[in-house]
């Protein structure tokens, strides 16, 4: 292979989270299966931050537990960071997910009896590396919490209180942020922050972002969005 | 954070359930320790009485096991008084008046005779001859012990130890001639705060009693663990001149002690004199075992009129059998019904806090968590739980034991401290905590290593 051409292959963006023909169903109390989930392909490379939106029932929680090894497809391959999870056992995947994933939840889902820093060394507490209280201390500094270290959630604003589920996201130096409808609990004025904390934070220390969201006002703030019904063909038979 | 940290962390985020299921933990084994610790300490008491220098106690008719909790426990009241002429007849020809040896006298080593009926501040006095601590022995030998897996769950020794002669801490023993002389238990010269030399009078029948003609401390024994740290011993000779003491006799008058300054006084007669006692060591006769001479000087003077011989050794041997050991197998029962019964609290405890933490635990799964690690979070929460409630108990029942002591040392004639123990079965009792509570958190650990996360994440 010629030098130029490989210099090329090495300078494109590697995919850090690759579907390939996913498909999920879950059985109804009837004995009915409805299948949730029917994916041909989906990516997203490294550094790449994208909106994903759909209707209520679309899949996008669900399509949110595959990716991160929660849930796994009835078929299908689901690669993060080059890691085939589904030939993956639970504790490979679990590590992985620790490692490679940072998680930002809808009710944001803080450890109600930990501090702000103890919620973030948790999440680095089942990583690979070792806790590191400085680098906590400087995650939630970076969040503007460098003086709400020591306070439970319960002593947070909402606003604070997200801010630190986006720190204890990125505790494990991840690969891919995945936020689930990181805006659906705070109003309308405060959800431009929000993303801006998502996507400034995300770009400062290089990691892809995927926020799934039901707003197109929130969606419209990415440079790339998708519609889950243009890709997942049970969530186009459903609609 | 390691994952104690961690468990430690859910502990305080639920500090009123956890609190409050350590300390009905603790509250469970404060009650374990301190009837462990206290039964423990009645029966050693008990066991320490066994180690005698006599095999026989003679003494009115009545109960034999009253004459030995009286005799050798100084509890219990004595039943009634036998006559000097009785007791003489456990003595040699040298030793009596008429020059012919008593009847019993062939089968008798040693006979020590013992008076009750007095008190100094709480603590029996006994008026009793030089010979108790000349020639009696204390702490050889057990009675028919516990089951062996019993007495070492209990802490308890099987091994018959030697007999020692009786040593002084301080000052000396009485003699015979020193009529107003006197030697106290350790325990009573410690509590009381008296030393050899220091006067001291027994009151008459009750604490409240008439008071008698001082005694001087000779000496003070060393510690022996057996009752006898807790008795008053005078010269029974000073005991006998004593207003009340002195039998009364048709045409005779009691004599009263001179005053100092003209001598000794004149001892109480014969005919005046009476025994609560006799402690006897029978002789092995050649030929013969000193059971066989036991046995038969029993007989011989339970077919009398005079009095009955009772063996101290078979009396406490059906006193632990009757009574000291269905109470320590109940106290066992007692103390499995009230730590399972913690176990179970802490089982409760942690299955009424597990909605809470099904969504704690879906989190930190999703934060990378494997099954595993919730599972060893959830033991480890209880085993916290379980040392902490566990060690605060046993310090509590220690001090539960301190606080009533003095109840037990006026009730049951034992000293129980804070730092009187049960050794084995305290030692035992935290590490079958932890093992209990490991299992009674075994449910709730199993719910959250199958708890589904995505359910609790929405």
């Amino acid at each position: 292979m010629p030098r130029a051409a490989a210099g090329k292959l090495l300078r494109m963006p590697s995919t850090v989270v690759e579907l390939e023909n996913v498909r999920k169903a879950f059985a109804m109390p009837g004995g009915e299966t409805v299948a949730v989930l029917d994916i041909e392909r989906f990516s997203l490379d490294e550094k790449e931050q994208v909106a994903l939106t759909g209707q209520s029932g679309s899949g996008k929680s669900t399509l949110l537990h595959v990716i991160s090894g929660i849930m796994r497809p009835d078929t299908g391959r689901v690669r993060i960071a080059g890691h085939d999870i589904t030939r993956l056992g639970e504790a490979a995947t679990d590590r992985i997910r620790a490692d490679t994933l940072g998680l930002v939840f809808q009710q944001f889902n803080l450890l109600p009896g930990f501090t702000a820093l103890e919620n973030v060394l948790v999440a680095m507490s089942f990583g690979s590396g070792k806790p590191d209280r400085w680098r906590a201390a400087d995650l939630l500094a970076s969040v503007g919490l460098s003086h709400r270290l020591d306070h439970k959630p319960g002593e947070l604003s909402i606003g604070q209180q997200q801010r630190v589920a986006v720190a204890r996201a990125l505790a494990n130096r991840p690969r891919v942020v995945l936020a689930d409808e990181p805006t659906a609990s705070i109003d309308t004025a405060h959800q431009d922050q929000v993303i801006d904390l998502l996507t400034s934070t995300c770009a400062e220390h290089d990691v892809a972002l995927l926020v799934v969201t039901h707003s197109p006002e929130v969606a419209a703030r990415f440079p790339k969005r998708l519609r889950l019904e243009d890709f997942n063909r049970a969530a186009i038979h459903h609609g | 954070m390691s994952l104690f940290g961690i468990a430690w962390r859910t502990i305080r985020q639920r500090l009123l359930t956890s609190g409050l299921t350590a300390l009905s933990l603790a509250l469970g084994v404060a009650l374990v320790v301190s009837t462990l610790v206290i039964g423990n300490v009645v029966t050693q008491a008990f066991k320490s009485g066994s180690g005698l220098g006599y095999n026989m106690i003679v003494g009115a008719k009545g109960s034999p096991l009253q004459l030995v909790l009286n005799s050798v426990y100084l509890v219990s009241k004595p039943i009634e008084n036998v006559s000097w002429a009785f007791y003489e007849e456990f003595l040699p020809a040298a030793s009596r008046p008429d020059g012919v040896a008593g009847t019993f006298a062939g089968s008798v080593q040693t006979a020590v005779p013992i008076c009750m009926g007095d008190y100094f501040r709480g603590y029996r006095v006994v008026g009793t001859s030089a010979a108790y601590f000349d020639r009696l022995t204390y702490g050889g030998g057990t009675p028919a012990g516990l089951p062996r897996w019993l007495a070492r769950l209990l802490g308890r020794s099987s091994a018959a130890a030697p007999p020692r002669a009786f040593a002084f801490a301080a000052g000396q023993n009485f003699r015979d001639d020193e009529f107003f002389g006197g030697v106290l238990g350790c325990e009573v010269a410690a509590k009381l705060g008296l030393k050899a030399g220091d006067p001291f009078a027994p009151t008459h029948g009750a604490d409240d009693g008439l008071v008698h003609d001082p005694f001087t401390v000779t000496g003070v024994l060393a510690r022996t663990d057996t009752p006898v740290d807790r008795g008053v011993y005078v010269n029974m000779e000073g005991f006998y001149l004593q207003e009340g003491h002195a039998k009364p006799v048709e045409g005779a008058t009691a004599a009263k002690p001179a005053e100092p300054a003209s001598g000794t006084p004149a001892p109480l007669p014969r005919e005046q004199r009476e025994v609560t006692a006799i402690l006897v060591e029978t002789v092995s006769l050649p030929g013969l075992p000193a059971e066989l001479t036991a046995m038969a000087l029993k007989t011989q003077i339970n077919e009398g009129r005079d009095g009955q011989a009772a063996e101290p050794i078979r009396e406490i041997s059906v006193l632990l059998g009757l009574f000291v050991r269905p109470l320590e197998l109940l106290l066992l029962l007692v103390t499995t019904l009230v730590v399972i019964v913690s176990a179970i609290g802490i089982l409760v405890s942690m299955v009424g806090s597990s909605l809470e933490r099904s969504r704690d635990v879906a989190v930190m799964r999703a934060l990378g968590a494997s099954r595993g690690q919730v599972l060893a979070t959830v033991l480890i929460e209880a085993v916290i739980l379980a040392l902490g409630g566990g060690l605060a108990g046993w310090a509590l029942g220690h001090v539960l034991v301190a606080a009533i002591g003095p109840l037990i040392t006026t009730n049951a004639g034992v000293s129980a401290t804070l730092l009187s123990a049960a050794p084995t079965a305290e030692l035992l009792l935290v590490p079958f905590l932890i093992g209990l509570a490991i299992l009674a958190a075994l449910m709730p650990a199993l719910a959250a290593y199958r708890t589904d996360v995505a359910k609790w994440l929405g």
